[in-house]
C-alpha cells in the first residue's frame, strides 16, 4: 500500500482540519475557564474575607486607653477561621503601628483610604502569597481611626479555581476525544463497502468481466463504481467483438477450404482412371499433400472455433456437474480410440466401478479429453491410457489422466508445452499434422471450468501423462 | 435422380456438382436463396442440398418457405457453422440432416442416397459387414448366404455390434440390450459372450476387437489378413 504513490487518505483529508477547530476551540475554552474560574474564586472568597474584616471592625471596643479589639473566645468563633491556612487579622491605628493581633502582617501604605468600604489588595505573609483586606473604621467621636486588616492564602482559592478548570476542560477534551474516534470509525465503516469491492474483485477469475454489485456502496462513491462497471462492460464488449471476429473469419474460412477438399478429391477421382501403369504417379504425392494441408487447415480453423466458441460458451454460471466422468470420456473418445485401433495402438480406459461426478461441461471436457487424446496419438507411444480418478481424501479434485508411454518431453520444455503454436524441438515432429493450439486449448478450456490442467513427463514419468484436475 | 445443389461457393458447388454427376445424378446448381426459393417449389427434386450461407436468403428461410409451400423432398443442410443450437434450428425448420464444411466428398454422397432411400420408403433389413448378413427381420444371420446357427442371445449380441459396425459399442449397452434376455446379466458374462461370438466370427471374416474401458468394435476383418 505504502509504496504505492496516492494521495492523502480520505481519514486524514477530514480530520486533519477538525483537528485545527477543535484545537483552536478548545484553547479559547481553556482560556476562557481560566478567566472565569479566576474571576469567580477570587469574588466569592474576597467576599467571605471583606465579611470577615467587617465582622472584626465590629468588635473595636473604643475605650479611654484607645481602641481595643473584642478577641474573646465567643467573638472569635463567629468569625470562621480556616486554621490550615495561613490565616492572620491585626489590628492598626492609622500610623501603621500594630494594636492588636499579629505584628508581621503585610499593612498597604494606603490603609487609610478604605473607610467605609473594605478594600482588597494583595501581598506576601510569612514567604506565601496572600489576599487581605483592609477595613477602617473611625471612633465614634470621628477624632481617631484604626485599620482592620485580614489576610488569607490563596491555597483554597487556587483549589477552587483548579477545579472550576478541570470540571470545564475534562469534559471537552473527552467529547473531542470521543468526536475522533467517532468519525475514524465512521469513514472506516463507510469506506469497508469499497474494500469488500476490491476483495471482491482480487478473487475474481481473470476473464469474469460481471458487473460490480452496487448494493452497500455509500452514495458518494457510486458515480466511481459505476464508471468502473461502465469500463468493465466496454471491456466485454471488446472482447466479444473479437471473439466474434475471429468465430466469424473461422466460419468464413470454412467454405473455400471445404472448396478445396471437394475440388482435390475429384481431381483424384478424375485422374485415378487416367493411370494404369506401374508405380505410384507423379501427381499423387501432390494431391495427397494437397488433402492434407487442406485438412490441417480445416483442424485450425476448427480449434480457432472451439477457442472462441468456448469463451462464450463456459460462462461463470454454465458450468454445471457432469455425473458420469467416465461416460463422457467414452463418447467424447470414440473417434479418436478408432484411430488408435486403425493404427495399431493400444487405447484403455479405466475408471471406478460406480459413476464419478465433478463439476464441468459434458461437451467441453470431451473437448479436452479430445485434444489430448489426439495429442498423444500424434506425439505419443504405442500405449495410451485414459484414467478417472476419485480422490483420495475428501475434498481434493477429481482427476481425468491422459498418458502415453512414449517419448514425452524434457522438464524445461514442459512448461511450453500449453503455448499457443509451440511444436517441440524434436525434427519429427514438424510433418505430424498437428496445429500447436490442442493443448493451448485444453487448458483454456479447463481453466474456464474451473480445473486445472497440468503435465507430467520425463523423468518423473515414462512418457507423458496430462491431469485434467476438476472440482468435486 | 435430381437433385437441386444451392450453394454459393463457386469451388464447393462445382466440385459437389462433379461429384454427384459422377454418381450418375442430374444436379442442378443454384448460388441464390430468393431464387432457390422459387426453384425448389417449382421443379420436383428428389433431394435438395442446401447451404445456410446465401446471398438474399439464407438457407434457413429457403427451407422454412419451401416446408410452409409444402415442398416434402429430404433436404441436406451444409454449414460453416456447427453449433448445436444451429443444428436443432436446422432441424427444427425442416431439415432431414445436417453436414459441416468442411467435409469428405463420399460422405456426402453417402448421406444424400440414404436420405434418397429414406424417402422412398425403404428401410434396410438386412445389416451386412463384410460378407456375413443378419436379416433383422427372420433374426437370421448367413455367411456367403450360408445360415450360420446361433442362440437367439448371440444373435442379438451380433445384431447389436453389426449394426453399429466400425464405432464402439460400450459394455453398458450390450448390458442393457442382452439384460432382456437373462434378467441378472452381469458386466462379467458380457465378456464370455463376446469371446464366444469373436471365435465364430473370426472364421466368418469379421473381427471384434476390444478396447480396454472404452468397448468393443466389430470390423470386418483386414483385407490383407484372410480368416483362416
Amino acid at each position: 500500500m505504502a509504496d504505492r504513490p496516492h494521495g492523502p487518505s480520505l481519514r486524514r483529508q477530514l480530520l486533519q482540519p477538525l483537528v485545527w477547530v477543535w484545537a483552536m476551540g478548545m484553547a479559547v475554552a481553556v482560556a476562557g475557564a481560566l478567566l472565569l474560574a479566576r474571576s469567580a474564586a477570587n469574588a466569592a472568597f474576597d467576599r467571605g474575607l471583606q465579611d470577615e474584616a467587617t465582622a472584626l471592625a465590629a468588635r473595636v471596643l473604643w475605650s479611654d486607653r484607645g481602641p481595643l479589639l473584642d478577641t474573646s473566645r465567643q467573638a472569635m468563633e463567629e468569625i470562621t477561621w480556616d486554621l490550615a491556612d495561613r490565616n492572620a487579622y491585626a489590628m492598626v491605628d492609622a500610623d501603621g503601628y500594630v494594636l492588636a493581633g499579629d505584628g508581621a502582617i503585610p499593612i498597604p501604605t494606603w490603609h487609610r483610604d478604605s473607610v467605609n468600604q473594605p478594600t482588597v489588595f494583595e501581598s506576601t505573609y510569612k514567604g506565601t502569597p496572600v489576599r487581605g483586606v483592609v477595613f477602617s473604621v473611625m471612633s465614634p467621636m470621628l477624632d481617631r481611626m484604626v485599620s482592620i486588616i485580614v489576610v488569607e492564602s490563596t491555597r483554597k482559592r487556587a483549589e477552587a479555581m483548579r477545579d472550576i478548570q478541570i470540571g470545564i476542560v475534562l469534559p471537552s477534551l473527552a467529547l473531542g476525544a470521543l468526536t475522533f474516534a467517532l468519525l475514524a470509525w465512521g469513514i472506516r465503516r463507510g469506506l469497508q463497502p469499497l474494500r469488500d469491492v476490491a476483495a471482491e474483485v482480487a478473487g475474481r477469475r481473470p476473464d469474469d468481466w460481471r458487473a460490480l454489485n452496487l448494493q452497500r456502496v455509500p452514495a458518494e462513491a457510486v458515480p466511481l463504481i459505476e464508471r468502473i462497471n461502465a469500463l468493465l462492460a466496454n471491456v466485454q464488449h471488446t472482447m466479444s467483438v473479437q471473439r466474434r471476429f475471429i468465430a466469424d473469419a473461422a466460419h468464413q474460412l470454412r467454405t473455400p477450404v471445404a472448396g478445396i477438399r471437394v475440388l482435390v478429391q475429384d481431381l483424384q477421382q478424375e485422374l485415378a482412371p487416367l493411370h494404369s501403369g506401374r508405380g505410384q504417379p507423379g501427381w499423387a504425392p501432390v494431391l495427397e499433400q494437397l488433402l492434407s494441408s487442406s485438412d490441417r487447415m480445416a483442424r485450425l480453423i476448427g480449434q480457432l472455433l472451439s477457442l472462441a466458441r468456448s469463451e462464450t460458451a463456459l460462462g461463470i454460471d454454465t458450468v454445471g456437474v457432469v455425473d458420469d466422468l467416465a461416460a463422457v470420456v467414452r463418447e467424447a473418445a470414440e473417434p479418436l480410440v478408432l484411430r488408435a485401433l486403425r493404427e495399431g495402438r493400444v487405447c484403455t480406459l479405466e475408471a471406478p466401478a460406480q459413476p464419478v461426478g465433478a463439476r464441468a461441461h459434458p461437451l467441453w471436457l470431451g473437448e479436452v479429453v479430445n485434444n489430448l487424446l489426439d495429442n498423444a496419438l500424434r506425439y505419443g507411444g504405442a500405449n495410451v491410457v485414459v484414467r478417472v480418478r476419485l480422490p483420495a481424501h475428501l475434498g481434493e479434485p477429481v482427476c481425468v489422466e491422459v498418458e502415453d508411454d512414449g517419448v514425452g518431453v524434457s522438464s524445461d520444455q514442459i512448461d511450453r508445452l500449453f503455448e499457443p503454436f509451440w511444436r517441440g524441438e524434436r525434427a519429427d515432429t514438424r510433418n505430424d499434422g498437428g496445429t500447436g493450439l490442442g493443448l493451448a486449448i485444453a487448458r483454456e478450456i479447463t481453466e474456464r471450468m474451473g480445473g486445472t490442467l497440468t503435465a507430467v513427463s520425463r523423468p518423473a514419468f515414462a512418457g507423458i501423462r496430462f491431469t485434467i484436475a476438476l472440482a468435486a | 435422380m435430381r437433385i437441386l445443389l444451392v450453394e454459393d461457393d463457386a469451388a464447393l458447388s462445382l466440385g459437389v456438382g462433379r461429384a454427384f454427376e459422377r454418381e450418375g445424378w442430374r444436379v442442378d446448381v443454384l448460388d441464390d436463396g430468393q431464387v432457390a426459393m422459387a426453384e425448389g417449389l417449382a421443379t420436383v427434386y428428389d433431394v435438395a442440398v442446401l447451404d445456410l450461407g446465401l446471398p438474399r436468403r439464407d438457407g434457413m428461410e429457403v427451407l422454412r418457405h419451401w416446408r410452409s409451400r409444402g415442398a416434402r423432398m429430404p433436404v441436406l443442410l451444409l454449414t460453416a457453422r456447427d453449433e448445436l443450437n444451429d443444428r436443432v434450428q436446422g432441424l427444427d425448420a425442416g431439415a432431414d440432416d445436417y453436414l459441416a464444411k468442411p467435409f469428405d466428398v463420399p460422405e456426402l454422397v453417402a448421406r444424400v442416397r440414404a436420405l434418397k432411400r429414406r424417402s422412398d420408403g425403404r428401410i434396410d433389413d438386412v445389416v451386412t459387414v463384410g460378407e456375413l448378413a443378419l436379416d433383422l427381420t427372420h433374426r437370421e444371420l448367413t455367411y456367403r448366404g450360408e445360415r450360420v446357427r446361433m442362440s437367439p442371445r448371440e444373435i442379438a449380441l451380433a445384431q447389436l455390434l453389426m449394426q453399429r459396425c466400425g464405432r464402439v459399442v460400450p459394455k453398458e449397452s450390450i448390458v442393457s440390450t442382452l439384460s432382456s434376455w437373462e434378467s441378472d446379466f452381469s458386466e462379467n458374462s458380457v465378456e464370455v459372450y463376446v469371446h464366444r461370438l469373436r471365435k465364430r466370427f473370426a472364421e466368418l471374416g469379421v473381427v471384434i476387437k476390444t478396447v480396454r474401458g472404452f468397448g468393443y468394435v466389430l470390423e470386418p476383418a483386414a483385407a490383407d489378413t484372410p480368416p483362416t
